[in-house]
C-alpha cells in the first residue's frame, strides 16, 4: 500500500470534528496545520510539515492538516497536491456553517490568516501557536519540548 | 390681576417675535456672509489671550488656519485643542499661523491656554464680528460653530472644514496633512512629497475612535488621511487588499461593485496595501486594471496594518462619521461567490446609513496573511 493512501481521503469537518480528533490523540503531542492550496506560504511550508511529521512520529507526534479550500477545488487541486506531498496524516476540509465559528474555536485572536499551526501537548492542552510560514527547524523546535525525552 | 396677566402674555409674545426675527436675520446673514473657497478671506482685528492685536493684514503672505470653536474649556473644544496642539509644530513648520477663535474674552482664553498647554494663539471675538463675517455664528445662541478655515498665503480661502466634529481627535494632524498635500496654499511651505512621512495611531477597537493615519495614494503619491477621506461622508470603509492574494483577488469585482453602490450613498472607500512584497507601481497598475473608484494607499512600514491589527487580505473596517470603528472583518462569508450566504460588510453599511447599530460588528474568514516587513 503506498504511503499516501491514508491521506487520499479528505474528511469534511467542523471545529468540533477537529477538536474530537485532537482529543482522540491524548497521550500524543498533536500538530494541527491550517492551510489552503491558494495560500502560497502554505504550499511552500507543507513539505516541511510532512518531513517533521515523519521524523517525530516515533517520538509521539501526531499530525493533522485542515484545508480552507473550497469544496469544488478538492478533486482538481487539493487531492493531487496531498498525493504529491507524500503526506500520510489525516487531512480535513473546513466545512463549518460560518468560517468565524471555526476560526475562533481555535484561537479568539486569530483573524483567519494562513498558514497557522497549533501544537497541543500530551494532555490535549494548546501550548504553541505558529503564525506564517514555518521551516522544519522552527516546527521541530516548537514541538520538541513537549515530546517524550 | 387680569391686567397684569395680560401684560405678561404680551411681553412674552413680543420677546418671542424678537427672538424669531433675530434668528431669521442671523441665519440669512450667516448664509450670505460665509466666504467660499477661492474668495478673499474677511479681515479681522482682534486681541489674543495676552491682549496683543492680530490682523489679516499683519499675517499677509502667510497661510493662516482659523479654528472657530464654541467655548473655552468645554469637552469638544478641549479635544480639538489637544489635537491642534499636537499638530502645531508641523503646521508651524509648514509656515501656517494657527489661531483658535471663539467669542470668549482674553482672560478666559488665557486660562484655557494655561490649563491645556495650548501653544497657539487664541483670538477673542467678543463682539462676534469675525465669527459673523466667516458665517460661523450660531443664530440665536451667539457663539461660534466648530468650523475651520485655511487661508492661503494669497489671502484667499483655500479650504473649509465644516465637519470638525467628525474628526475631533485627529483634526490637527488632518489639517497639517491637507497643507502638505496642497503646498501652493502656503507660500513658505517648503514641503515636497518626498519629505512626507506615513503615520498611524492605534489600536483599533470596536466602539472606539478608529486610529488616525496618513498614507500615500499609490496613484497620485499624495498623502491621504483618515480625516480627509471621511470629511462630509456618512461612513468610511477601509479595505486591506493585495494585488497577488487569490482570496483578495476573488473579491476584486465585489469590492468594485460595493464601492460603486455605497459611494453614491455618501460612503468613502480606500484600499490599503500593507504587503512589503507589492510595490507602489504594482499597486497603481492594479488600481487602473481593476478600474477601482477608490484609491489604494501604500502602508510601507505596516504602521496602519499594525494599528488596525489587520492580518489578512481582504480584511475590512467601517468607521462612522464620528470616527468610531463600527465593523471589522470580512466582506462576506465565502471567497467563492456561489457559496455566499451572508454579506457582513454591506449589512454593516446599510445599518450605519439607516442610523442603526451594527448587529454583527466582527466577522472573520480565512485569507492570505499580510506580508509584513522585517
Amino acid at each position: 500500500m503506498p504511503a499516501y493512501a491514508h491521506a487520499a481521503v479528505i474528511v469534511p469537518a467542523t471545529a468540533a470534528t477537529i477538536k474530537q480528533a485532537i482529543a482522540a490523540r491524548r497521550g500524543h503531542v498533536v500538530l494541527v496545520n491550517f492551510w489552503a492550496t491558494w495560500c502560497g506560504p502554505c504550499i511552500a511550508e507543507f513539505p516541511d510539515i510532512v518531513r517533521v511529521s515523519r521524523q517525530l512520529k516515533p517520538q509521539g507526534l501526531e499530525t493533522l492538516a485542515v484545508t480552507a479550500d473550497s469544496r469544488k477545488d478538492i478533486a482538481t487541486k487539493v487531492l493531487p497536491f496531498i498525493v504529491k506531498s507524500g503526506a500520510s496524516f489525516p487531512v480535513y476540509l473546513e466545512q463549518s456553517a460560518d468560517p468565524q465559528d471555526f476560526i475562533t474555536a481555535f484561537d479568539l485572536s486569530w483573524q483567519g490568516d494562513l498558514p497557522r499551526t497549533f501544537i497541543y501537548d500530551r494532555r490535549g492542552k494548546l501550548v504553541r501557536t505558529l503564525s506564517g510560514q514555518q521551516t522544519a527547524q522552527s516546527l521541530t523546535a516548537a514541538v520538541r519540548p513537549y515530546l517524550k525525552p | 390681576m387680569a391686567n397684569i396677566k395680560k401684560i405678561g402674555i404680551v411681553a412674552a409674545t413680543a420677546a418671542a417675535v424678537v427672538a424669531a426675527f433675530t434668528f431669521a436675520q442671523a441665519k440669512a446673514k450667516m448664509e450670505a456672509s460665509a466666504p467660499a473657497v477661492g474668495t478673499a478671506a474677511p479681515s479681522y482685528f482682534l486681541p489674543d489671550q495676552d491682549g496683543q492685536m492680530h490682523t489679516l493684514a499683519s499675517d499677509k503672505g502667510k497661510a493662516v488656519l482659523l479654528a472657530f470653536y464654541p467655548a473655552d474649556g468645554t469637552s469638544g473644544c478641549t479635544l480639538e485643542a489637544h489635537s491642534l496642539s499636537s499638530a502645531y509644530k508641523d503646521l508651524k513648520a509648514l509656515g501656517v499661523t494657527v489661531y483658535g477663535v471663539s467669542v470668549q474674552d482674553p482672560k478666559s482664553h488665557k486660562s484655557f491656554c494655561t490649563k491645556e498647554g495650548i501653544p497657539y494663539t487664541l483670538l477673542a471675538d467678543t463682539e462676534k464680528k469675525m465669527s459673523a463675517a466667516y458665517g460661523v455664528l450660531i443664530p440665536g445662541v451667539g457663539i461660534a460653530n466648530r468650523v475651520t478655515y485655511l487661508i492661503g498665503a494669497d489671502g484667499k480661502v483655500a479650504y473649509i472644514d465644516t465637519n470638525v466634529n467628525g474628526h475631533l481627535l485627529t483634526c490637527g494632524e488632518d489639517w497639517a496633512a491637507w497643507v502638505k498635500a496642497h503646498p501652493a496654499a502656503s507660500a513658505s511651505a517648503r514641503v515636497s512629497l518626498a519629505s512626507f512621512s506615513p503615520s498611524a495611531s492605534g489600536p483599533a477597537v470596536i466602539g472606539k475612535s478608529a486610529p488616525s493615519f496618513t498614507l500615500p495614494d499609490t496613484t497620485t503619491g499624495k498623502p491621504v488621511s483618515l480625516g480627509s477621506l471621511g470629511t462630509s461622508k456618512k461612513a468610511t470603509v477601509l479595505l486591506f487588499v493585495s494585488t497577488r492574494c487569490p482570496v483578495s483577488n476573488a473579491y476584486n469585482s465585489r469590492m468594485a461593485a460595493l464601492a460603486k453602490k455605497y459611494t453614491a450613498l455618501g460612503v468613502a472607500f480606500a484600499g490599503i496595501d500593507a504587503n512589503t512584497t507589492e510595490s507602489t507601481r504594482e499597486i497603481a497598475d492594479f488600481v487602473k486594471q481593476q478600474a477601482f473608484l477608490f484609491p489604494i494607499l501604500k502602508d510601507s512600514d505596516d504602521k496602519v496594518a499594525d494599528a488596525y491589527a489587520a492580518h489578512v487580505t481582504p480584511e475590512t473596517y467601517v468607521i462612522d462619521k464620528q470616527g468610531v470603528l463600527i465593523y471589522h472583518g470580512r466582506i462576506d462569508n465565502d471567497m467563492d461567490p456561489a457559496n455566499v450566504k451572508t454579506h457582513e460588510l454591506s449589512t454593516a453599511l446599510d445599518a450605519v446609513l439607516a442610523g442603526k447599530p451594527v448587529a454583527r460588528p466582527e466577522a472573520k474568514a480565512f485569507g492570505c496573511s499580510i506580508k509584513r516587513g522585517g
